[in-house]
């Protein structure tokens, strides 16, 4: 017999952001749910923590870029304590030879762009409002739950598709056809001359994922981007860093009834007749509910969580094809002052920073990712939460987060050697434009691939739960049987970054799995 | 003063079979030719008196048998050699032999890993069902999104619906095959790191994409574009055709001349004759103006544009799209005549699959560099090496005991970092390849009596392709289907009135020899007021 204590309406496992929002709109349609978590924090990989005594930093993730506006109102998060250190953060591309330039319009920012080159001025803004309209065309498709295959549905929307494409006009539709399937690359070829704004458009589309500039396939992935990104008109820096939003959650969860449990594991989910019963947790403790709800990596969910004989040898194939690729390190450092950025404006401090000098040095990292070496430069985005948000650190210190893209899971040598070389080589970088960076720093951290997925189970250290390629989107993710949230197991639902519309910090697989568990009826 | 109904320019395969189904279809056709010979990229050439190959391509056939039969090109003494598909050997004496023959394929799986040979059913199956979907795509003349009338937008819809109704599954397949990387697409059906390699060799071969490029899995399925359902369960065949490529052109050549078309060989067109926009005629480099109802150019759609027009006449801002077609070289030939047949010793005797031809496999992650040492423009280091000894199959190309090796390598850029191909690195490269072979066939060197090499530079003076392309643009998935050459160009008419594209730079392009030609036949003759019948039936 099961105490009443242990039985709920429903059962989400993992809280990481995606579980969190599951958890909370169940729980404010009344139900009385359970969310477990395995490790002692909450919140997965958008965590605050310090990076040595009082330095405080978002240990992996950074930003919050593509959180609708819907769900932070729903959940009445700012009432829950979500405060933005800063809204809508510029994103500065720095300059060898300090004219560092603002990706966004406005004049100002164009006459930067000009003393590069006479006509990018014209073609960025020409290149933003295309895109815009690219993002508009497919962005439906992502921001809202699959489409029901049924016929009088599809047709519509197919319809509205079709329209909105035809919409855009014949040179702009003949530039969608071309560039749609190939490389970011070759479209920012065809539109810029510096190579400046070329690496740091690519790197903006291309940070977190596995492929190069001059994949095919990476004109979509930044649309795709920008298509969810405008959900939210990010990036936004959060207060106490992203452990300040996934405190939130928690708390809008909590205010809701949602029973939260840390450290603890769920070691298998409860299965008879076909229908979900429940969990079983490390500690042999079962928790009931007629529906459950995972946030983890579909293939952990369903063949590790549900096991590989209730499920039929086709999915159990799809799910092991699922690719992950882990592309990105993390450096934290604490700094005893703010380093000096030749060119860079005051106010300018807190923005987003890339570092991308062009297509060739990020194709020439992305080769020697490819094989496992280091780059000689490496392409990052940077930010000094601090300058915007004071309480993280002692009075006049500063904490760099510093995301470095093409870093693989192994390198030639072993991480052993590697590590110092490649954190030697990340200041190197930088220090071409903050020579006194290394003065600075008085501590640091370094999350490698292998850590970040031991850290936050996440698989080779890839953001995502399941690369975001064509083949592993929409109706293909997790994979065909599983693309609407629910399972072949009665009652049990993934939703987490592995389902549709995927990962980077949205929410939605979180919003949709809980409203598909509701209209359901599975709580009942 | 000379007319006809239509002429082509360029005898290459595309424009050849263009020519011969306009000329079966009782138009008035005239194709001019630049060289002596019929075939451009198939020509072949006498390397050393006696011995007689391929020049520029390897010297398997890729003309569509159905082409072949709807022309009736048996007529005109083209026959064609189904030989088992080629072995692949490895650095360390390891080999896999493609058999056609089921039982020895999968026992020559097993060899290596005993669950690939389970895995060969299934990757054939869906190898030859992804070539047969292509097939049937091709069979209809593309659509063009672009096009904005009511009535095209309405079709593109009934398209949208057709394919967004597939099941789900079947769309997650056809979305892998086309957009998930070879090597990845491998892992998925194969255990054996050899086999992955073996198989991969094969289908980049001339490519523009590595191993782990996205979307290059879809070259897989090129070796079974010859392939039937039926067959006999094993690997693809190479198909072979008597007397090499050239037999193809001359065959076609000769189909012209009997359904009533001309040819005219060792005529350059300079120019086409332009009237109130529209083509009229073409002008030869010796001043003779031919005048026509249409003109169709096989020349890749740089070399049409760019050379045989004024820019001055064409749309604005035309010149510079046909600028940003991407046309890369990748590949590199060199032509070897051989005193006697050289030894393979890690292969059987008399191993079968040796007349298909020989490829040099090397590890994914080798054959990953190679690719990356083309992108960057250095000098081949290990590039991927496929040897055809058509003298094998075909006795009369070379003398008795003698023999003729048509060597083609990959991943070998137009142009170096530091400057064009010399001479010394012209030799420095032959030296290489021929080290590569002879690493695997003792005493091989002793044997070469003749060597020739064409790189990219090569290739575009001799033959006319731009950068070397032999796929006349690079096939990747931007610039096919309804993208090839352009958005709005892809039904073979271009912005000039009258002037049609014939060539690989038009749709299907490298996926199927003969395609454009096919298409741009039917494009003309439906504009000329005549039907083509071809299997792709009657274009809009």
């Amino acid at each position: 017999m099961i105490p009443s204590d242990h039985q709920f309406d429903a059962i989400v496992i993992g809280a990481g952001h995606n579980g969190l929002i599951a958890a909370a709109y169940l729980g404010k349609a009344g139900k009385r749910v359970l969310l477990l978590e395995a490790a002692t924090r909450l919140g997965g990989a958008l965590t605050t923590a310090e990076v040595s005594p009082d330095y405080r930093v978002s240990t992996a993730a950074h930003l919050l870029d593509a959180l609708p506006r819907r769900v932070e109102k729903d959940l009445k998060l700012a009432k829950h304590g979500l405060r933005f250190a800063a809204r809508q953060l510029q994103t500065i591309v720095l300059d060898r030879d300090h004219n560092h330039i603002v990706l966004a319009p406005g004049r100002s920012n164009l006459d930067i762009l000009r003393r590069h080159s006479t006509t990018d001025a014209d073609a960025f803004v020409t290149y933003l409002a295309r895109m815009k309209s690219y993002a508009a065309v497919l962005g439906p498709l992502l921001q809202d739950a699959l489409p029901e295959i049924v016929p009088e549905t599809l047709s519509r929307r197919l319809r509205r598709l079709v329209w909105r494409a035809e919409r855009l006009g014949g040179e702009k539709l003949e530039n969608l056809m071309r560039q749609l399937p190939g490389s970011i690359g070759d479209m920012l070829n065809d539109t810029f001359e510096t190579p400046l704004i070329k690496g740091a458009l690519a790197l903006d589309a291309l940070m977190g994922s596995g492929e190069g500039p001059y994949s095919a396939g990476t004109a979509l992935t930044a649309i795709t981007r920008l298509s969810l990104r405008s959900m939210s008109k990010g990036p936004h820096s959060i207060e106490g860093g992203l452990g300040g939003f996934t405190d939130a959650l928690a708390a809008a969860a909590a205010s809701y009834g949602v029973v939260i449990r840390a450290a603890t594991v769920v070691k298998r989910i409860l299965i008879s007749d076909g229908i979900v019963r429940g969990v079983e947790t490390h500690t042999n403790e079962i928790f009931e509910a007629p529906s459950v709800l995972s946030s983890a990596h579909p293939r952990e969910t369903m063949l590790d969580l549900v096991g590989a004989k209730y499920l039929d040898a086709g999915l159990v194939k799809k799910l092991t094809e699922i690719t992950d690729t882990g592309a990105t390190a993390k450096l934290n450092l604490s700094l005893d002052g703010l380093p000096t950025i030749q060119g860079l404006a005051p106010q300018e401090y807190g923005a987003r920073i890339l570092v991308a000098p062009s297509l060739a040095a990020l194709d020439d990292a992305y080769t020697a990712f490819k094989h496992g070496n280091i780059a000689s430069d490496i392409p990052m985005e940077v930010t000094m939460p601090s300058v915007v948000d004071a309480p993280l650190v002692p009075p006049g210190q500063h904490v760099m987060s510093i995301v470095m893209q093409y870093v693989p899971y192994e390198v030639n040598g072993g991480w052993e050697d590697g590590r110092d070389r490649l954190v030697d080589r990340a200041i190197e970088t930088l220090s071409a434009y903050a020579p006194d960076l290394r003065q600075r720093i008085v501590a640091g951290e370094l999350m490698l691939p292998p850590d970040i997925e031991s850290k936050f189970g996440l698989v080779n250290g890839g953001w995502y739960h399941g690369d975001m390629r064509l083949d592993q989107l929409l109706s293909f993710r997790p994979a065909p049987a599983l693309a609407r949230y629910a399972t072949p197991v009665k009652g049990l639902y993934l939703c987490g970054a592995g389902s549709h519309p995927g990962g980077g910090i949205c929410g939605l697989p979180g919003q949709y799995a809980a409203r598909l568990v509701l209209s359901e009826g599975g709580c009942a | 003063m000379q007319r006809h109904d239509a002429i082509v320019i360029g005898g290459g395969l595309n424009g050849l079979t263009a020519a011969a189904y306009l000329a079966r279809a009782g138009v008035d056709v005239l194709l001019v030719e630049r060289n002596e010979r019929l075939g451009s990229a198939a020509a072949g050439f006498d390397i050393h008196p006696g011995f007689c190959m391929p020049r520029f391509t390897l010297g398997t056939s890729s003309l569509p048998v159905q082409t072949a039969s709807e022309l009736e090109l048996s007529k005109f003494g083209l026959r064609f050699l189904r030989v088992d598909g080629g072995v692949s050997l490895m650095e360390d004496g390891r080999y896999l032999a493609n058999y056609r023959d089921g039982l020895m394929m999968r026992r020559e799986l097993s060899r290596h890993a005993a669950k690939d040979a389970d895995a060969w059913t299934r990757f054939r199956r869906d190898m030859l069902r992804a070539q047969l979907s292509l097939r049937d795509a091709l069979a209809h003349p593309m659509r063009d999104p672009s096009r904005r009338t009511l009535a095209a937008i309405r079709a593109l819809l009934g398209d949208a619906q057709q394919f967004a109704t597939k099941p789900v599954p079947e769309l997650h397949d056809l979305t892998r095959m086309w957009t998930m990387s070879c090597g990845d697409f491998l892992g998925s059906y194969f255990a054996s790191d050899f086999v992955k390699e073996h198989l991969a060799a094969k289908a980049l071969a001339g490519t523009t994409f590595g191993p782990r490029s996205p979307s290059s899995a879809r070259f897989l399925m090129n070796p079974f574009h010859s392939e039937t359902e039926g067959a006999l369960d094993g690997a693809p065949a190479s198909v072979i055709a008597v007397g090499g490529p050239q037999a193809v052109a001359d065959a076609l050549g000769a189909a012209i001349l009997a359904y009533g078309g001309h040819v005219r060989t060792e005529a350059e067109v300079t120019d086409v004759i332009l009237r109130d926009g529209k083509a009229r005629g073409v002008a030869l480099a010796d001043g003779e103006e031919i005048y026509a109802d249409a003109v169709l150019s096989d020349l890749d759609l740089k070399r049409t544009f760019l050379t045989l027009f004024p820019w001055k006449d064409l749309p604005k801002g035309f010149v510079e799209r046909v600028g940003r077609f991407r046309m890369r070289g990748v590949t590199a030939k060199i032509n070897l005549a051989l005193d006697a047949m050289p030894a393979f010793p890690a292969l059987p005797d008399d191993c079968p699959a040796l007349k298909g031809g020989l490829r040099l496999a090397m590890p994914l992650e080798t054959l990953e560099q190679a690719f990356d040492d083309w992108r960057n423009h250095l000098p081949p280091r290990t590039p991927l090496i496929e040897v055809l000894i058509p003298s094998m199959t075909d006795r009369s190309l070379a003398p008795v005991g003698k023999h003729v090796m048509s060597v083609a390598v990959h991943y070998v850029p137009e142009i170096l970092h530091d400057g064009a191909w010399t001479q010394s690195r012209k030799d420095e490269f032959t030296d290489l390849v021929i080290r590569q072979i002879a690493g695997h066939s003792p005493g091989f060197k002793e044997l070469i009596l003749a060597v020739e090499t064409l790189v990219s530079p090569d290739i575009e003076s001799e033959v006319g392709l731009t950068a070397g392309d032999f796929e006349q643009g690079e096939m990747s998935l931007d610039q096919m289907f309804f993208n090839r050459p352009m958005p709005g160009l892809a039904g073979y008419e271009t912005p000039v009135g009258n002037f049609y594209l014939c060539s690989g730079s038009a749709h299907p392009g490298a996926l199927e020899t003969g395609g454009a030609g096919a298409g741009a036949a039917q494009r003309v003759a439906a504009a000329l007021g005549r039907n083509v019948v071809t299997r792709r039936g009657v274009n809009a």
